[in-house]
């Protein structure tokens, strides 16, 4: 049986978001649009919060679209691991949401501002949730597009145009390479949903009643396709090379924005990654040899971008640009953890092999906890600074307010990844992982990006905590504050509750990465026809 | 009764042994021995007023700064931010104590060598910064700069070196817990005794005693500290109780990371690893050379510029430690 | 003697418990023992500047710019050179160059494979 919560999400939440702009043109009352977009999202993190729920109890629930037959129609596929990102995005979004009716208290175009944000977190649950590739692609421009918007969302600002227009550009051509990917693997596989394509990449059954065998050159194709997608994947998340764009992009865009651009929608590509090279093109799969070479490349990039973004936070002026190289730093370290599965490195199922992916999703979880905690208090400090950006100028105003300072130092703490902060337990598992893999270079070179982006936090701390102050001090209300302490809760919560925390995440891997997993993935979304 | 028991061995290794307590006092002596021998290679007495020798000098200077001083009112920066920092760094020397086979209450489990270099590199690096820092003054945040440029190679040069003999030791024997503080200790000296693992050891603790000196601040890496320079770099601004709470927990960083040496490295009581007595004995006698190699080092040398103190630091701690990794994995494989 | 065999996440925790408990310690000893800042005095102290006055200096701040000197202009100066002025020059034809020989590796890769 299916459930209607795992499809009715993403639909209900994007008409949501496009009756606002209409409710815009009728009411006037700023108020009611940041009443209205909190309850929207906290719907989205109710719902998403269910469908956990029932993916923890259950196992894999899909959801077919129409009641249309998966590889003809479109379906919706929930296993533990995005599931739990899905929960993720929505609570930070909710948390997002809440905090930009501080931020943009008085602003006339609210309502735009918020069915752009309710678009993007539309566009970010669809990635996740969907058990389909082309939906991927769909939701993915939702996705880009709200982003897009949200980064030149002020539009007087030059900078934030040409941020926008870079972004914009680029963003165009790596999905258009994601749907090239996508048209070698439907001319290949006939099919484009993803359970019936685990299906044929595994050889299970390799052969579909709709969709049929293969055709014409498969490994070329999945070569090409996989290539392609990667690197669409690889620009979403910012990793290196693929990376330029987001130090301009994240800080031109509101705060708020900022946060959920540079805490959870790079995310999203990390996920994608992940469905690809473990689900879709699985290490039991025919493709395997070909996997091993792409996960040496994304080590590689991995490192590479943990490397730049870490030198490149030492030497920023700017808060905000400061903490987006922090994100292309930190998705480097996701990816080193993702890259574990390379049969090089570690076999399926082994210790390593778990220990890296639950790493990789544990600092997935913290990065995204820490990075929107730093991005929601350096708006705070922005505000507070009177509206600079400026290291130089921004006059110790954290150390004015206690709470906005405790907030900063644990952010930074939760990102430096120091016990018992929630960072360092995934960066004990990184470590541990790749030392258990033999391969303890790999270990020295995260340790070097650690100690590199040791100088970005001074920098930033020294700025916001310890200068003198500059002008007068701008209290902010309560609602942003509180929105903070929560984040600083959580980021505490995620390292106290680490026993538990790494249990789970080590099961939901191990389910879902397993043999069983996948063969469960393909019957669960392909047969899901007959069991309702 | 377990739980009490558990509890009341807590509360002892945290306060009493190795925690505070013998921290406290184990800082000061080794202060009092570095201090003594720099003078003597300085043809200079040394500290000779208080004890015999002087050997309570340190303890007299700490209470004196901490007792009779005053913390000044200070215009810029923030006192309490200092003191608390200053309080969590030695609260992170403590707990990485117990990591240590010499704690009666020995916590172990499998990879805790990175929470030794959590606890004793960063969060300790982390706390020295923001001491100084929460007193706001141009040298000071000068000498903070350099310190940072300093850690960035000198943490990985350290976390490298430790990595070689906990990764030697998983390789070599079949100790359990692995890659564990305790189990390295317990089987370093195995490491010596091979020609095979010496070459990479030798290397390894060349490294750490580099990176060590630079964590410390020590000549030649006294560049955060810079006399006539920066007047007085990271501690200008520190006087009274709180110089003398950035002091112990100085102290106690130059104790415990010579204490790993002695421990990891060159594997703690052996050859007397069954007597009590005589293994405490043979663990002094080890840690003595390292303190002592440490303070010969710092009298040895002038002070380099920091460009010259970073590259030193990866000349002669970073290199090695990786080239004896390298060499380690290659005896890996060879195994 | 006794060693205690928790898993990670619990000895971490004990750790950073033990941790807490110590700066407590220390902290407390620390108050009680020292004789703190004067409440009643409204005089600060002003910068040490060498006994010199702290007029002489502009201000008491060092600009982020001239942070990490030993790092960014000193050993890593090349580094940093090629990182800032070449790679990240905010140049979209320059940006197009890492990216796109990033694809051609990734279509290389995929080629060898084929070949194979």
């Amino acid at each position: 049986m299916y459930y209607l919560s795992v499809g009715v999400l993403v639909p209900s939440l994007i008409g949501l978001a496009f009756v606002l702009p209409l409710l815009g043109m009728i009411i006037k009352n700023i108020k009611f649009f940041h009443a209205y977009a909190s309850a929207a999202s906290l719907y989205a993190l109710v719902v998403a919060a269910y469908n956990f729920s029932i993916v923890v109890k259950e196992g894999v629930k899909a959801y077919p679209f129409g009641g249309w037959w998966p590889p003809i129609g479109i379906s919706y596929e929930l296993d533990e691991v995005n599931s739990l990102i899905a929960l993720l995005t929505a609570s930070v979004m909710f948390l997002i949401t809440l905090y930009s009716a501080w931020y943009i208290r008085d602003l006339k175009d609210a309502p735009y501002y918020y069915t752009l944000l309710l678009g993007l977190e539309v566009g970010m649950l669809g990635c996740i949730y969907t058990g389909d590739a082309f939906n991927l692609f769909v939701m993915l421009e939702v996705m880009s597009i709200s982003a897009y918007a949200l980064v030149g969302f002020y539009r007087n600002k030059p900078e934030a145009v040409e941020a926008a227009i870079k972004y914009g550009l680029f963003g165009a051509v790596a999905t258009t390479l994601y749907f090239i990917g996508l048209v070698f693997i439907y001319a290949s596989f006939g099919t484009l949903n993803m359970a019936d394509l685990t299906n044929k990449v595994t050889l299970f059954w390799g052969y579909d009643l709709v969709s049929g065998y293969y055709y014409g050159q498969v490994y070329a194709a999945t070569a090409i396709a996989l290539a392609l997608s990667l690197w669409a994947f690889t620009f979403k998340s910012a990793v290196f090379p693929n990376h330029f764009w987001l130090p301009d992009a994240h800080p031109e865009a509101p705060t708020p924005v900022s946060a959920a651009l540079s805490g959870l929608v790079v995310n999203v590509g990390v996920y994608a990654t992940f469905r690809f090279l473990y689900t879709i093109f699985n290490p039991f799969s025919a493709v395997s040899g070909l996997r091993d070479l792409i996960l040496l490349v994304t080590l590689v990039l991995g490192l590479a971008s943990g490397l730049i973004g870490a030198l490149m936070m030492a030497v920023q002026d700017d808060i905000k640009r400061l903490l987006a190289y922090s994100t292309i730093s930190h998705i480097g370290l996701v990816l080193v953890g993702l890259s574990i599965g390379s049969s090089l490195l570690s076999k399926p199922g082994s210790q390593a092999f778990v220990d890296g992916l639950t790493g990789a999703f544990y600092h997935l979880i913290n990065h995204s906890l820490g990075k929107s905690l730093l991005f929601l208090t350096a708006g705070v400090i922005i505000y507070a600074a009177g509206g600079t950006r400026r290291l130089d100028e921004l006059g110790g105003v954290a150390r004015r307010n206690p709470l906005l300072g405790a907030a900063l130092i644990i952010g930074v703490l939760q990102l430096l990844g120091i016990p018992p902060f929630g960072g360092f337990f995934s960066k004990y598992l990184l470590y541990a992982s790749y030392l258990e893999a033999g391969a303890p270079y790999i270990s020295v070179i995260i340790n070097v990006i650690s100690a590199i982006s040791l100088l970005g936090y001074v920098r930033l701390l020294y700025a916001a905590l310890f200068t003198t102050p500059k002008r007068e001090f701008v209290r902010a209300s309560a609602l942003p504050t509180i929105i903070l302490l929560i984040l600083s809760v959580a980021c505490l919560i995620t390292g106290i509750l680490s026993p538990i925390m790494s249990e789970w995440l080590r099961r939901f891997v191990e389910a879902t990465t397993s043999r069983d997993g996948i063969l469960n993935y393909w019957l669960q979304g392909y047969l899901i026809f007959w069991g309702r | 009764m377990e739980e009490i028991t558990l509890i009341a061995l807590t509360v002892f290794s945290t306060l009493v042994f190795p925690g505070l307590l013998t921290l406290w006092i184990a800082s000061m002596l080794s202060e009092w021995w570095v201090r003594k021998l720099f003078a003597r290679t300085q043809r200079r007495m040394g500290p000779s007023y208080v004890g015999p020798l002087g050997i309570l000098q340190p303890f007299a200077d700490f209470l004196k700064l901490l007792l009779a001083k005053t913390e000044p009112n200070y215009r810029h920066g923030s006192v309490k931010l200092a003191r608390i920092f200053g309080c969590v760094g030695i609260g992170a020397i403590t707990a990485s104590l117990l990591l240590l086979p010499i704690s009666p209450l020995r916590i172990a489990f499998n990879f805790d060598v990175i929470l030794l270099i959590y606890f004793l590199g960063v969060w300790v690096a982390i706390s020295e910064l923001l001491m100084s820092t929460s007193l706001t003054n141009p040298f000071t945040i000068k000498g903070v700069s350099r310190f940072s440029s300093m850690l960035v190679v000198a943490e990985p040069a350290f976390f490298t070196a430790t990595i070689v003999p906990v990764y030697l030791v998983s390789l070599t024997t079949k100790g359990e817990p692995v890659f564990s503080v305790s189990t390295t200790a317990e089987f370093a000296w195995s490491l010596w005794t091979n020609p095979l693992t010496a070459i990479p050891m030798i290397l390894a603790t060349i490294a750490a005693l580099v990176s060590i000196q630079s964590k410390l601040m020590f000549p030649p890496f006294n560049i955060p500290e810079a006399e006539q320079e920066l007047i007085a770099g990271v501690v200008t601004e520190f006087s009274g109780p709180l110089l003398a709470l950035f002091n112990f927990l100085h102290d106690a960083d130059l104790y415990v990371l010579s204490l790993i040496v002695a421990v990891v490295f060159l594997g703690g009581p052996y050859p007397f690893s069954d007597n009590l007595v005589l293994g405490a004995l043979a663990t002094t006698a080890k840690y003595l050379v390292i303190l002592t190699i440490i303070t010969i080092l710092k009298s040895s040398f002038g002070r380099f510029r920091v460009e010259q103190g970073v590259s030193t630091i990866v000349k002669y701690g970073l290199i090695p430690a990786l080239v004896a990794l390298a060499l380690s994995i290659i005896i890996g494989g060879l195994a | 003697m006794s060693t205690l065999n928790l898993d990670p996440w619990t000895a971490t925790l004990f750790l950073s418990g033990v941790l807490a408990l110590s700066t407590l310690v220390m902290y407390l000893v620390y108050i009680t023992l020292s004789r703190k800042t004067p409440q009643t005095s409204s005089e600060y102290s002003e910068p040490y500047i060498g006994g010199e006055p702290a007029s002489v200096i502009k201000s008491v701040d060092v600009s982020v710019r001239n942070l990490f000197w030993g790092v960014v202009r000193g050993a890593g100066r090349r580094l940093y050179t090629f990182l800032r002025d070449q790679m990240h020059n905010g140049i979209l034809n320059d940006w197009g160059v890492y990216m796109l020989s990033y694809i051609g590796l990734l279509t290389l890769i995929a080629l060898i494979y084929f070949m194979r």
